[in-house]
């Protein structure tokens, strides 16, 4: 039996090692000095570590990568806030009031935010130039707050939470909205952590809008910024390169082990149910 | 400084031909026999009277981009040594002809009416509202119903604005647009069906793209499967530590496309690339499996990205790193199988591959199915990787649809065409959404009949 365990874990570790293997190599190569070439892999431990590596590419080169951290962070936490907030309000709506064609308006809103995809980008487009926000922080929130997933995920919270729990705050005499607020949401909060890290990881990685929705190198997100690094630092400067992707990669990193427990419960939810 | 005496100042200076035709013809800018020796100085007074015949003014008409982009798209194989110099441009130049001739047959379209489209458009969204609301015409409904449905709307309305302004809205405007000629500078044209009919029967990459982005979802989507679902029965097992483990696994998932393309770009690259020092040795003679016979890259280290047969089979293989979303979805839905389900198929005699048959895949199909669904939505869109890694080459070896769509509407500013290609792709992953619903019949949900 103790052979057998022994086994598992032998070939769990060494799987864990195989996936982890391009992680480790690019933080690896990212620590050795700017313009080295490329490691051998004998020599992949760096021999004097070069930390000041993630100093040069935040503060000190030509591509504003600070600049890109703050825009994705920026842009990241609104969208999350509002998110939160907008579709809390819808799941409730949705979840705990009845009205005409309730059925059929979520379907129909869940089905074309799903299906949607590349249709809606170009008009969307168009309509924030003829706004004029393109190459705004507006245009890089505002279109993406309203979220199919999160009124799934709390609408299928909310419609679980009893509803005694509302009737007897309503004979208190809360209002509608302080039901919401104060007792639907706090009671929903591994909900709404799942939400908010779905939502974060989303927005953080989210490629293709930023990339037509912004212009000028300034209003750059990390993930945009991140793919002129190959021309950026020169093809051949790998270290750089490499700090700019783990740069990209940490804060992702942390959302996920800050909230892992809701994390695989909103893949479970939303998969499952 | 202009007018006659500025102009024959600067002419005898040899800063500037005189636009005044006279002038540009006399002797003060053209030297003549008379003209003193140190003025027929400097050279350019003569150079641009003896350039003139061969200047070559290029085309300004604004679909010239476009259509010697076509040529040049052949240019790519040429380098590659997949076809000879003549045959890449006689190809370039045959498409290329024939988008001209469309353009030009098409020089005259009507102007697209904006006040039909609109009322169009409306009438769409009046059908939708209709097909919400027909259901319930004939309830009648209670005075409290009626407040609780006024109550609702205030939860509702900032989602439902949103939605109607970023989704819904958008929509309708980008379906009337793949009917319309539009490069958001000049007016609209009403093109009707011709969109349509150029993507499937005129655009040579248009069939290019979708089997790029067809191979590409048929071979990684159940590969992914098939993976993801070995790595949860991995972790299924009950032993310590299995959170640790499933972080790890986890991990490759949480990488953004651009992220994760930074670094396999480097893992493929032929010279010193991970990938390849692990095949072949750091000095590239070690012939791993005989695989540098087999990939038939003769005794050279294969350029994974830059060879036109391997380029999309390396893309398949980056994908099957991220399968980490699918893999929790599948534990989760392993680890809800009770016990006893296992207990009583070991009673019954069952081998490991026999539970596995009876009981672990039945009821790990409703994740599987849902794996499946989005698995292939995502596939069908997929186009980080291809911009990033490859900008669609080598030779158009990895151009998806997305890249395609993305190529004709903010690079040639086609919006009516790329509208027309975004349809296109949404109706296609509706049906196969569809399709794949239908199969759900297979699926075994728990509780149902």
């Amino acid at each position: 039996m103790r052979a057998k365990a022994l086994f598992t874990y032998l070939g769990l570790t060494l799987l864990a090692l195989f996936l982890a293997a391009p992680f480790i190599w690019m933080l690896l190569v990212s620590l050795h000095p700017s313009r080295s070439p490329i490691p051998e892999l004998s020599a992949l431990l760096p021999q004097n570590w070069a930390w000041e590596n993630y100093g040069i590419v935040l503060f000190r080169t030509e591509i504003p990568v600070g600049r890109f951290f703050f825009n994705s962070l920026f842009v990241s936490a609104v969208v999350v806030a509002a998110q939160v907030l907008v579709c809390g309000m819808a799941g409730f709506g949705f979840a705990r009031y009845a009205f005409r064609g309730r059925e059929a308006v979520f379907g129909l809103f869940l089905a074309s935010m799903m299906f949607a995809g590349a249709v809606t980008q170009i008009p969307v487009f168009l309509m924030m130039r003829e706004w004029g926000w393109l190459d705004t922080y507006a245009a890089l929130i505002i279109p993406g707050i309203s979220s199919a997933f999160n009124v799934f995920l709390l609408r299928q919270f909310f419609m679980a939470i009893p509803q005694e729990l509302e009737e007897a705050a309503r004979l208190d005499g809360a209002s509608d909205f302080h039901i919401f607020a104060r007792l639907f949401m706090p009671m929903a909060r591994p909900a709404v952590a799942t939400c908010a890290a779905f939502s974060f990881i989303a927005v953080w990685t989210d490629f293709f809008w930023p990339l037509i929705a912004t212009q000028s190198q300034d209003m750059r997100t990390l993930e945009v910024g991140l793919s002129i690094f190959r021309a950026g630092y020169g093809t051949t400067n790998w270290p750089l390169q490499m700090t700019a992707a783990v740069i990209t990669l940490v804060p992702v990193l942390l959302v996920f082990l800050a909230l892992q427990r809701h994390f695989v419960r909103g893949v479970t939810l939303g998969g499952i149910k | 400084m202009s007018g006659e005496p500025g102009m024959k100042a600067m002419a005898k200076a040899g800063l500037a031909q005189p636009a005044i035709k006279s002038l540009a013809m006399g002797p003060d800018w053209i030297p003549g026999p008379d003209t003193p020796i140190e003025q027929r100085y400097p050279a350019n007074r003569i150079a641009t009277d003896q350039a003139v015949p061969y200047v070559v003014l290029p085309p300004t008409a604004d679909y010239w981009g476009e259509v010697s982009g076509l040529v040049f798209s052949k240019t790519e194989s040429i380098y590659s040594g997949s076809a000879t110099a003549e045959q890449a441009l006689t190809e370039g130049n045959r498409i290329a002809t024939a988008r001209l001739e469309t353009i030009l047959k098409e020089d005259q379209l009507p102007a697209f009416n904006w006040n039909i489209g609109g009322v169009v458009g409306l009438a769409l969204f009046a059908a939708a509202l209709a097909w919400v609301y027909f259901p319930e015409r004939g309830k009648t409904r209670t005075k409290a119903e009626k407040a609780e449905g006024r109550t609702s709307l205030l939860f509702l309305a900032p989602w439902i604005i949103g939605t109607l302004l970023f989704t819904v809205g958008p929509m309708i405007f980008s379906l009337l647009m793949s009917f319309a000629n539009w490069d958001i500078i000049q007016p609209a044209e009403w093109r009707g069906m011709g969109n349509y009919q150029e993507a499937v029967a005129q655009d040579a990459r248009f069939w290019q793209t979708v089997k790029v982005t067809a191979v590409y979802t048929i071979f990684s989507v159940p590969l992914g499967l098939v993976v993801s679902l070995l790595l949860a029965l991995l972790l299924n097992v009950k032993v310590n530590g299995m959170p640790v483990y499933r972080t790890f696994f986890y991990l490759p998932a949480l990488a953004s496309a651009v992220a994760s393309s930074l670094i396999w770009r480097k893992v493929f690259q032929p010279e010193g690339g991970l990938l390849n020092v692990l095949l072949f040795g750091a000095d590239g003679q070690r012939n791993f499996l005989g695989l540098a016979s087999w990939l038939g890259t003769d005794g050279q280290l294969p350029n994974w990205l830059g060879n036109e047969q391997l380029a999309l089979p390396s893309l398949i293989i980056m994908s099957l790193w991220g399968v980490g979303g699918g893999m929790v979805i599948l534990l989760a839905g392993l680890q809800a199988i009770p016990d006893f389900y296992y207990e009583a198929a070991t009673l019954d005699g069952a081998g490991l591959w026999q539970k596995f048959k009876v009981v672990t895949l039945p009821m790990v199909s409703p994740a599987l199915f849902f794996t499946l669904i989005t698995g292939v939505i995502g596939s069908f869109q997929v186009f980080t990787q291809g911009f990033v890694m490859t900008q669609g080459g080598p030779n158009d070896a990895t151009r998806f649809y997305m890249l395609h769509l993305y190529d004709n509407s903010f690079g040639n500013l086609r919006m009516g065409y790329a509208s027309a290609l975004a349809w296109l792709l949404f109706v296609v992953v509706l049906l196969v959404t569809l399709v794949q619903w239908r199969l759900n019949k297979l699926v075994y949900y728990e509780g149902a009949e």
